[in-house]
């Protein structure tokens, strides 16, 4: 059985949900929120919120407006509001985001930059 | 009529059916699903079928005649679901003559909807249909599916496939489906301590499902280890390679409201 079962209520009302049993490769473009439970490969592009839970592990790219990772996730992230690294999660490649929230416990070997944001005033 | 409905139940429904049509000064003739298909392509009105039956019943009545609608989009496939509540006789009769007067009012109203037609295997739908696999037990599903702008190629065990029409805001126009597999697992449920002392054990077994998967798709494509079955009639095997598309004609039905999809 997953260690975390449905922990919280979006995981049944997001768009696209994979459980744990779930393998195989995937492209999805959406603005429906996105919660991986499963091993996957594959590209993540959507407007609304992706999560790769304690059991998921995903190797590709994502693009999100928030990703949150509890599992295993290897490849180019970008999330546009937040990006947040739980304790339970281990990241590799390079992640972009304005605001990172890392918590002690994950494992990091990754790059981890700003987004690129057109500034108004010269510096 | 569904076909397991006999004797006098099927006797009562289908006074039942005349009378009230009568009462609505309604046109009604009862043939059954054999002669169903050749009726429709001699005739030359405008019909409008009423199924008398569950789900299962609607499915098969569309699978049926669908390449008779295919053609003719001007027929009109509607549906009455009798009330299979145990009551008295005389109760259930009553009970079940309402039913049918009212449901014919919605059919006199004539709300029409337009609906995209799916294929599963052999199967036609328009809102939902659930596969199973034989005894319940859970099988591999090698699924390969399209969405407006999403590819899937997934492998699962699950029990049960369910899909079914969706609206997206980001897709207004595109008839999409949600597919939803599952895993079935019977619990069988102690007696409550009160009924322990009775002398009639009773034990009762529950079905927990437990979601596997949920992705919006246009069409698909399953391989399974074990052949399926429609949910509701296990009879009808629908195979292990299963695929699932739209069609390119839509069904005319009849709802009881006014919708958005209004075209009448």
């Amino acid at each position: 059985m997953p260690k975390n079962k449905h922990p919280f209520d979006y995981r049944r009302t997001a768009g696209i949900y994979c459980s744990t049993s779930v393998s195989g490769s995937v492209d999805i473009q959406t603005s429906e929120d996105v919660v991986l439970d499963g091993a996957l490969t594959g590209t993540i592009n959507s407007t609304g919120f992706c999560e790769i839970t304690e059991n998921g592990s995903f190797k590709g790219d994502i693009t999100a407006r928030t990703i949150t990772i509890f599992g295993e996730v290897d490849g180019d992230c970008q999330a546009q509001e937040g990006l947040l690294i739980k304790r339970s999660a281990k990241i590799r490649g390079v992640f972009h985001a304005n605001s990172v929230q890392i918590d002690s416990g994950s494992t990091i070997n990754a790059r981890i930059k700003p987004l690129n944001i057109t500034r108004k005033d010269p510096l | 009529m569904q076909s397991d409905k006999t004797g006098e139940e099927a006797l009562f429904l289908r006074d039942c059916l005349t009378s009230q049509a009568n009462r609505l000064r309604l046109n009604s003739k009862y043939i059954s699903l054999e002669k169903l298909s050749a009726f429709l392509q001699a005739s030359t009105d405008h019909d409008t079928i009423v199924c008398v039956g569950d789900q299962s019943w609607y499915t098969e009545v569309l699978t049926a005649i669908g390449h008779v609608l295919a053609h003719n989009n001007e027929i009109i496939l509607t549906r009455i679901v009798p009330s299979i509540q145990k009551l008295p006789r005389q109760l259930h009769q009553y009970v079940l003559s309402n039913a049918i007067g009212k449901e014919l009012n919605r059919i006199a109203a004539r709300k029409i909807v337009s609906h995209t037609v799916f294929s599963c295997g052999n199967q036609l739908f328009f809102d939902s249909i659930e596969l199973i696999c034989k005894d319940n037990s859970p099988t591999d599903f090698q699924i390969d599916a399209s969405g407006p702008t999403s590819h899937y190629n997934v492998r699962t065990s699950a029990t049960s496939l369910r899909l079914q029409t969706m609206q997206s805001p980001e897709h207004q126009n595109i008839p999409l489906l949600q597919l939803r597999a599952e895993i079935i697992q019977s619990r069988k449920t102690q007696p409550m301590p009160d009924f322990i002392l009775s002398t009639i054990k009773r034990r009762s077994i529950t079905q927990d499902r437990e979601e596997v998967l949920h992705i919006p798709i246009l069409k698909a494509t399953i391989r399974t280890h074990s052949p399926l079955a429609l949910a509701n009639n296990p009879t009808i095997q629908l195979g292990s390679h299963i695929v699932i598309n739209a069609l390119p004609w839509e069904l005319k039905t009849i709802i009881a409201k006014s919708t958005p999809r209004d075209i009448d």
